[in-house]
């Protein structure tokens, strides 16, 4: 049995009997809400409206529009991880309005013709595809890539994957360079002669025989990263923060008024390091899971206000690759369809913050990023929406997942919410 | 014959090939009726002292065997086991082909590169073929830490560890310190150094589990890169001086050096290592009591980790070593695969 889900566009839409909650403007109300055209047009009790699709959500609390800033998808090239359709259909099961794909597929993310696929395989599903250009041309790392092409075919910011740009000069060029197009640029920081672990550099990678990957080499990564937006006084999105000291500096950095924003998983908010001792291929990750030390710096980092978003870093990976020595598996995990429910588990059922700050998280925080507007309830504004269930019990199984990736850690793990859906624009996605 | 597990069990233990009523039994039923809790031997983290215990007395007498002219018994007549080695090795390969035979188990050798298995076959199929052959016993020795685990969660035979990586190395460890006990008796509150490349060694660790847990007391000593920063959470003690660690020293356990998995950043030169680290006669007689007792997992470089003279003393009990790993290894090979032939 496998999650079903209903996908529809439609002129006209009527959402009935849904808790509507926004923390922006404090609103917080049972109310229908009068969708005509992908436009906000009437929020009211007791609404009607003739040859409207009505959807019945009581029970439900719809907010604004969740945007993921980090997914990788394997289309094209590792279709068997995930395609366009699988990958969409899963960040429509997390409630995702939009979801950030990085460049990292083959061929890669680094020229027109890629971009222009990309959004041409997306364009019928209620997800909005954003594409991701490279920085670096087949994100070699060697020369930057045509950021002004990309640009123009419609990338919404430029990111090096997992390899992230190597060294000093390659990130100020990539700053320099990007900022004439307004897009933002993503970088997951390391300094790469202390990188390249399977796991977290301490007492668990010494009882696992493996590599370690120090917090020094995110630690100063970060460092540099900071110091070369500030003296470039370019803006800079640093991806995936794991560590208590890569905190620390963005705290500072942003007392500061450097422009830096900064995001993590909900991986590293929920998980440490002793989760990798039965040498469990889907808590490989990268950054690595770390002692619960660094988590606790994280969770308060998210919910102060030094961490601007969390990203599902959704990284699937097919069966085959995964059965195999440990240090061959690919690192990453499946998660578009557990982000928020684990991010819930990890921040507000635990008490570290409230239900409206979550909200930021995954949806003005995002947009902030994007330098897109917050979405809102506003009569006139686009209907970018996710619909969520607070209350229920339910339990992710990889099997009924929309997922191809079969590489979650959070298989049998039971949750107390769960997206329902969205509405973006024409475009509505429900789950059965 | 009867097929009670004292006769198809015990009696064939130590009985001397071709039969006889009982021949050589010298072990007493009961002790071994506690048997072990595991079905494999992945590492020594979550074995018991007492499965520890069992084993090492279990070895005990296997050594009387192995003094017999006809070194072999039928204990594990009808058994296949097979050598997975995906890595490099003489001594363990042999040790334990050694053992296999000595107990009449039917063996088979399979050495490949995990470059060659990189390019096709994975890990789980090779082992998968394997097994449908009908095998009972796995003993494998692989570069990827995990391996071990791995593969006992693909195949049904049990799986021996003969290393995994810089993980462990249970069976090097278990004649460690069977070397050690027969020498020094009961291990309580001996301290035991290992000394040399402790960040790249399968054998540290399965040592330091093996030891703490009969009660020694484990230090490490070596250049600094090439210790682990968080070893001491293993309530490991820490020497970067080598006079040091030979004056609060009842064991040296020297590691072998191995220049290919070293770069410039852990240590300049085998030279300058023997300058620092080298056991040496002379460091001996000014640092080290006349008790203290020398192991080496092998092979040894000599004039490296230690020199010719130290190897060959008295102190040394390397060669030791070598016949207890058959005897550990017959040990652990009886006691996972020993009840198959009482099933049979």
């Amino acid at each position: 049995m496998s999650t079903e889900l209903h996908q529809f566009e439609a002129e006209r839409l009527l959402l009935k009997g849904a808790r509507l909650l926004d923390p922006a403007t404090g609103l917080d109300e049972h109310s229908d809400l009068l969708i005509e055209d992908g436009m906000i047009v009437q929020l009211g009790s007791g609404l009607e409206a003739a040859e409207a699709e009505v959807l019945d959500l009581e029970g439900l609390t719809v907010v604004a529009g969740f945007v993921d800033l980090r997914v990788r998808l394997g289309e094209p090239g590792r279709e068997d991880r995930e395609t366009v359709e699988s990958g969409l259909d899963a960040a429509a099961a997390g409630g995702y309005v939009a979801i950030c794909v990085t460049p990292e597929a083959t061929p890669v993310c680094d020229h027109a013709g890629a971009v222009t696929a990309l959004l041409a395989r997306a364009e019928e599903h209620a997800v909005t595809l954003l594409p991701l250009g490279a920085v670096t041309a087949g994100l070699l790392g060697e020369r930057l890539a045509d950021m002004g092409e990309l640009a123009r075919a419609g990338v919404a910011g430029f990111c090096e994957g997992n390899r992230g740009l190597q060294g000093g000069a390659a990130l100020r060029g990539a700053l320099s360079y990007s900022r004439m197009f307004g897009l933002p640029l993503f970088e997951l920081a390391r300094e790469r002669s202390l990188a390249g672990g399977d796991v977290h550099e301490g007492s668990v990678a010494l009882r696992m025989g493996l590599k370690g990957e120090p917090r020094l080499a995110e630690d100063l990564g970060v460092q540099l990263g900071i110091r070369l937006a500030e003296f470039e006084q370019a803006p800079l999105h640093l991806q995936l923060i794991s560590t208590r000291e890569s905190v620390e500096l963005l705290r500072l950095a942003r007392s500061r008024g450097v422009r830096v924003s900064a995001d993590c998983s909900p991986q590293h908010l929920a998980l440490t390091h002793e989760r990798c001792l039965d040498f469990d291929p889907s808590a490989r990750l990268v950054p690595p899971l770390r002692p619960e030390e660094d988590r606790q710096a994280l969770l308060e980092a998210v919910a102060g206000g030094v961490l601007d978003a969390i990203c599902s870093d959704h990284r699937p990976a097919e069966f085959d690759e995964l059965d195999r020595e440990y240090p061959l598996c690919p690192f990453g995990c499946a998660s578009l369809e557990t982000a928020f429910a684990v991010a819930h588990l990890a921040l507000v059922e635990s008490g570290i913050c409230s239900l409206e700050r979550l909200l930021e998280l995954f949806s003005a925080g995002p947009r902030r990023v994007l330098r897109l507007p917050p979405a809102s309830f506003e009569v006139g504004a686009p209907a970018e929406l996710t619909i969520l269930d607070l209350d229920c019990a339910w339990t992710y199984r990889g099997a009924e997942a929309l997922t191809l990736g079969v590489n979650s850690p959070w298989e049998n793990q039971s949750f107390r919410v769960r997206p329902a859906g969205l509405v973006n624009g024409r475009y509505a996605a429900l789950r059965g | 014959m009867s097929t009670s597990w004292n006769d198809a069990g015990w009696g064939m233990l130590c009985a001397p090939l071709g039969g006889g009523e009982g021949g050589g039994a010298i072990l007493e039923p009961e002790t071994a009726a506690v048997g072990l809790r595991h079905k494999h031997l992945l590492g020594l983290e979550d074995y018991g002292a007492d499965e520890i215990t069992l084993i090492l007395d279990t070895a005990e007498s296997f050594l009387e065997v192995l003094e017999r002219p006809i070194k072999k018994v039928p204990t594990l007549r009808g058994i296949t086991v097979v050598n997975l080695f995906f890595e490099n090795s003489t001594r363990t390969r042999i040790s334990f082909e050694m053992a296999e035979k000595r107990l009449s188990a039917d063996t088979v050798n399979f050495s490949a590169s995990s470059s060659s298995t990189q390019k096709g076959e994975t890990l789980r199929d090779t082992a998968a073929n394997i097994e449908a052959m009908k095998i009972d016993a796995v003993v494998m020795r692989h570069s990827a830490p995990g391996a071990c685990l791995f593969l006992s969660r693909c195949l049904e035979s049990v799986i021996i560890n003969a290393g995994d990586g810089a993980h462990e190395h249970p069976t090097q460890a278990l004649l460690d310190i069977l070397s050690l006990r027969r020498r020094l008796g009961d291990l309580r509150g001996k301290r035991v150094t290992l000394v040399g490349d402790i960040l790249h060694s399968r054998v540290a660790l399965s040592n330091i589990y093996g030891l703490q847990k009969l009660g020694a007391h484990v230090q490490v000593c070596g250049p600094a890169p090439l210790i682990p920063r968080h070893i001491e959470e293993l309530g490991v003690e820490v020497y970067w001086n080598i006079e040091e660690a030979l004056e609060n020293s009842d064991v040296l356990n020297v590691l072998r050096i191995q220049l290919e998995r070293h770069n410039a950043h852990h240590f300049p030169s085998l030279r300058e290592y023997h300058e620092e680290f080298g056991v040496t006669m002379d460091r001996l007689d000014r640092h080290a009591s006349d008790e203290l007792v020398i192991l080496h997992p092998g092979p040894i470089n000599r004039g490296v980790e230690i020199s010719s003279e130290v190897a060959d003393s008295g102190r040394s009990i390397i060669l030791e070593q070598v016949t207890n790993g058959v005897a550990v290894r017959m040990a652990v090979l009886y006691l996972l695969l020993g009840g198959k032939t009482r099933e049979h």
